[in-house]
């Protein structure tokens, strides 16, 4: 028996349409009929064929798909019914159709899946595309982060389509992470800060447009990912450099380790050449350091090299100088050229105005006027009787004062010397206006020699008790009676054991002697006599007192060592720290010593900072300017790049640099570069100052750079009316060089004055980058809302009078 | 060279330029400042979308979109890279929540039944070819029943001139089963010849008791049962063919709602670009 089974002549193999979604139900068993079933699943054979009448007769019409032959041996029936009934089926569906419904089931199911979870209270849990980091573990709720979550699916969806943008979701991070108003700007800085900062780096490219947190912080990648990773691709978008590696692509320092000089003054090269080794590098001290360690240590952050104090450092030589100081005059009656009705004054004083007199008295009228009088230079014994008169009343005033009311009679002199306030409870109001804290008041009165004031009263103003009374009667002012035992009660005041030097009634006048270094006593003078009068009548006496205490003559002889800034005119600060390093702080320059330092050589220092034996290291602290600065050290990159390389150690650029460089708590400090403004410039005039309603007026700009521009119209009702650009003049993209009117020089048009009356206001503002007039903002009055215009600061206004 | 094999070289290589163009641009402008993440994404839904067409076009034969040979052809290169770009989007690193696991498993899978389907229709076919004739899949029962009817008749033709029932009761107690359906699914799949050796083996032991007449009825059957076992080999592995896309194409509808609910979450939560 041979013979092939699939036969493929049309009259031996029926054509079968794969796409038919139902076949026969009895092709399983081999046996389809050969009509199959309808495109409903119908079952639609009952005879193997319809019989055809041909006259009176009924004839088969059978294909030979029956049967072997064409026409079956009865013949229809003489109904005209074929002869031959088929068995019915139940049609079944075609592989095909089978696929296709189990891919729509899948397709349902799916959909099913995701319906369910969308409804349900776990869709977070189900569509979180994963574990937050360990620091955001506690957002427990997705809208924490993401805006709009709560608006549920339809919201979800309204927001895919609408537009959302990752910028959006930036208030949510802001929200804790406090990077002030500029949190989404590149660094979080101004515009006019990134703008100076890329000018004063040689950049070529400012990015000033708002950015994703989430375009460097990725979350939902698990506990442990590292939110801070950032890839030096990123910053190479804006600063564009080919960062490869730090070796070949990095910028040498420059200026860098330091662009500040350094807050205690020592000079390395000269100690070193001069007093700790010679050149062939024998010691010429015993007690010169034998490495950089032996004064130098890692702070507790591991970041800073911190200074180990003068007791372990400097103090083997230096203690000297404190040995050797001499006694100054803190606190003393100065001479006047008294009459009798002050009553009795001492004999023998012949000080001028002692600083801590000075302090005191600032906040009393009589002392200023009095004072303000005086030509510079001049004595105080040339002062008119009636202004002597005053200053010795204030100055009796006062110890009567301190004697009736103790602490609390220095604590209002001093805080009214400054003008500052007081709470009800009698605390410091700390505001910007006042320059006192709390702390340098409390310090002031812990230090203030409360016995040695006392018993210097009772010697030069014995009768002080009486005469201030009958003053203070006559001029009819009210006043705390002094009780017995005055300075029996003041004794408990004073803290001995924090004055480190010796009081010392001398004559008419308490004298200081300052015996070791870190004294308090002369710290805090000097801190409170750096601080300039509110009156600046007195000014020049604040400053005489600054200039005593911090002279190289000076008590103790501190600025020898501690460099003292002069920040603006006649204003000091005294850097009594080796470093103010604020730990919030953060700079684009980081640098972990700690890691550096590890398994390393302790004289590896010297590495990295090269001496520079001819720098002019002392001549930094001639002008007072912290910012001049020449360095006993240099170095290069060249010793960061034998490890810093990518086959060794990382190179990104986030190894050594921050990003963001704001304070979590003081938000955008202030950066160490010499910023370059070059904005542009807007000029806008009218051509007349007053107009009448119903005159033309023609305005006129021009702008330094190629800018937009739009002029505004301010009413006084507040009413705004662009007038620039306008339907004459639609573009706004204004270039250097010509003089733009309003309306255009050959237009026939007219810029009528319509009011109201008044003074009105003309406005513009012009950026190198296209706005609209929706990304202005004012204030009630018509000014600028400055604060939401950060972007725009080009600006320029007239203001005209409308009769 | 053959004219397949060049051709299989030509298009491996543009898969091959094509995949490095992209994964070039992704790497040079690759930082999250320009989200490629969101570029990389929507160039693989692009992807997905093209090879779900392919099905699509085959509903629609009508149109003139080409042959379906050359849509194939497409649908397998197109394949490699959207895998490419699948490890290229998901950053290597295996996804962490639910709904992107689930997601990634879909896209696992499909792509996987995707390389399957691809080896078993480069595959199979050659086996088919080699072994016993060309039949369609959906006759397979035509021809079984053919083939018992064709061996009943032999029994029953031996009994009538032999005048024995040995044939019967040999066929009622080894082939009647055998002759009923498809059988030895899973030895066929594997490319066993077991089942018909074990036949043919009991077949011989069977003929040492015939006369020479039975005997010849005997062979008849044993060419029968030869037959029959081709159309099996046919019916398992054309029907591997067939169950493979019972698996690809759910999967890719699925994949296809789940790269929408990830699209809309994406543009919801994180934003475009």
């Amino acid at each position: 028996m041979s013979g092939k089974l699939q036969k493929f002549s049309y009259k031996d193999s029926p054509y079968s349409r794969p796409s038919q979604k139902w076949v026969c139900g009895n092709f399983r068993n081999g046996e389809p009929c050969k009509i199959g079933p309808d495109k409903k699943g119908n079952c639609r054979v009952e005879y193997e064929c319809t019989p055809h009448k041909k006259g009176d007769r009924w004839s088969c019409t059978r294909t030979t798909f029956f049967g072997d032959k064409h026409i079956c041996k009865e013949g229809p029936l003489s109904d005209g019914t074929c002869c031959n009934k088929i068995t019915k089926c139940q049609p079944v569906r075609s592989i095909r159709h089978k696929r296709g419904l189990v891919a729509k089931w899948s397709f349902s199911l799916m959909i099913g899946i995701f319906a369910f979870f969308l409804a349900s209270e776990n869709r977070a849990w189900f569509f979180s595309p994963g574990e937050l980091t360990f620091r955001h573990a506690q957002n427990t709720e997705c809208s924490t982060c993401h805006i709009g979550f709560d608006e549920g699916v339809v919201g979800w969806v309204h927001r895919a389509i609408s537009g959302t943008t990752s910028i959006d979701n930036n208030q949510q991070c802001i929200n804790c992470h406090k990077l002030g108003i500029n949190a989404s700007k590149p660094h979080g800085v101004s515009e006019n800060n990134l703008i100076a900062l890329t000018k004063s780096r040689h950049e070529q490219r400012t990015l000033t447009e708002t950015m994703a947190c989430m375009t460097c912080h990725i979350e939902h990648h698990g506990a442990e990912f590292n939110l801070l990773a950032g890839s030096s691709q990123n910053c190479a978008l804006c600063h564009e450099s080919d960062f490869k590696n730090f070796q070949k692509v990095h910028p040498d320092f420059q200026g860098y380790p330091y662009r500040q000089r350094t807050k205690i003054i020592f000079d390395h090269a000269g100690h070193y050449a001069k007093h700790f080794y010679d050149k062939s590098g024998k010691k010429l001290l015993d007690l010169a350091p034998e490495e950089c360690g032996s004064c130098h240590i890692v702070d507790s952050n591991g970041i800073k090299m911190k200074l180990r104090g003068f007791n372990e450092t400097c103090s083997g030589c230096h203690n000297e100088q404190f040995e050797e100081a001499e006694s100054f005059v803190a606190l003393a009656v100065p001479e006047l050229n008294i009459d009798d009705i002050v009553g009795n004054w001492p004999e023998d004083a012949e000080s001028q105005i002692s600083p801590m007199l000075a302090l005191l008295l600032a906040g009393d009228s009589r002392f200023i006027n009095s004072l303000s009088t005086l030509e510079e230079g001049a004595d105080l014994i040339e002062l008119s009787p009636e202004h002597t008169s005053d200053l010795a009343w204030a100055i009796k005033d006062f110890l009567y004062d301190l004697r009736a009311d103790g602490r609390e009679a220095v604590k209002k002199r001093l805080i009214k010397s400054f003008k500052c306030r007081v709470s009800d409870d009698g605390d410091l109001i700390e505001e910007p206006i006042c320059k006192l804290t709390p702390e340098k008041v409390a310090t002031f009165l812990a230090l203030f020699p409360f016995q040695s004031v006392c018993e210097g009263q009772k010697q030069w103003f014995p009768n002080l008790k009486s005469e201030v009374s009958l003053y203070r009667d006559f001029i009819g002012a009210k006043y705390q009676r002094i009780r017995r035992g005055f300075c029996g009660s003041v004794l408990e005041l004073d803290h001995a054991d924090l004055i480190k030097g010796e009081w010392t009634l001398e004559g008419a006048g308490l004298e200081y002697l300052p015996t070791s270094h870190g004294d308090d006593f002369i710290k805090q003078l000097i801190d409170l006599t750096e601080l300039s009068f509110p009156d600046n009548r007195i000014e020049s006496l604040r400053l005489t007192s600054f200039e005593d205490m911090s002279n190289d003559d000076a008590p103790g002889q501190c600025n020898k060592c501690h460099s003292i800034d002069n920040l603006k005119m006649d204003q000091y600060k005294v850097n009594w720290m080796d470093a103010d390093w604020d730990p919030e702080r953060k700079d684009f320059v980081k640098f972990t010593h700690s890691q550096h330092l590890i398994h390393q050589d302790e004289k590896v220092c010297g590495t990295c900072h090269l001496l520079q034996e001819d720098a002019d290291y002392l001549s930094s602290y001639e002008d007072g300017n912290p910012d001049t600065f020449k360095s006993n050290f240099t170095t290069t990159k060249n010793e960061c790049g034998t490890c810093h390389e990518s086959a060794m150690v990382k190179d990104q650029c986030l190894i050594c640099h921050n990003y963001h460089v704001i304070s979590l708590t003081k938000g955008e400090h202030t950066f160490k570069y010499k910023p370059v403004y070059e904005l542009g410039q807007l000029k806008l005039w009218a051509d007349n100052a007053d107009y009448s309603i119903g005159d033309s007026m023609t305005l006129s700009f021009t702008v330094d750079k190629a800018m937009y521009v739009r002029i505004v119209f301010i009413d006084t009702a507040g009413r705004k009316i662009t007038l620039f650009p306008n339907e004459n003049q639609e573009d706004n993209f204004c270039r250097p060089g010509e003089v733009y009117q309003i309306p255009a020089k050959d237009s026939e048009q007219i810029l009528e004055v319509t009011g109201p009356k008044g003074i009105n206001k003309i406005i513009g503002v012009a950026s190198a980058k296209k706005f609209g007039p929706n990304q202005l903002f004012f204030e009630k009055d018509g000014a600028f809302d400055d604060s939401k215009m950060t972007n725009l600061t080009i600006k320029a206004s007239v203001e005209l009078m409308i009769h | 060279m053959t004219k397949f094999v060049n051709r299989r070289i030509r298009n491996g290589l543009i898969t091959i330029v094509t995949c490095l163009i992209i994964l070039i641009i992704l790497r040079v402008y690759g930082t999250p400042l320009y989200r490629m993440q969101i570029w990389s994404g929507w160039i693989l839904f692009g992807l997905v979308i093209f090879l779900m067409l392919y099905n699509l076009k085959k509903k629609l034969p009508m149109l003139p979109l080409g042959s379906s040979a050359i849509w194939l052809q497409f649908h397998g290169y197109v394949g490699i890279i959207s895998m490419i770009m699948f490890l290229q989007h998901i950053n290597l690193r295996l996804p962490s929540g639910n709904f992107e696991i689930l997601f990634a498993i879909l896209f696992i899978l499909t792509a996987l039944t995707g390389v399957v389907g691809i080896i078993l229709s480069r595959v199979v076919p050659k086996y088919l070819t080699r072994t016993g004739e060309e039949v369609i899949f959906e006759r397979i029962p035509i021809f079984t029943l053919q083939l018992r009817q064709q061996v009943e008749a032999l029994v029953l033709e031996c009994a009538k001139e032999t005048g024995t029932v040995a044939m019967n009761d040999y066929y009622q107690k080894h082939l009647a089963e055998y002759f009923l359906g498809p059988r030895n699914v899973l030895f066929h799949l594997i490319a066993s010849n077991t089942p018909l050796y074990l036949m043919q083996k009991k077949h011989a032991t069977f003929c040492r008791y015939l006369n020479k007449k039975e005997k010849e009825f005997a062979d008849e059957i044993l060419a029968l049962a030869a037959k029959k076992n081709d159309l099996d080999f046919h019916f398992a592995l054309q029907g591997i063919l067939k169950a493979w896309g019972f698996l690809h194409v759910p999967l890719t509808y699925s994949l296809i709602v789940a790269a929408v609910v990830h699209v809309t979450l994406v543009y919801a939560f994180i934003g475009g670009v």
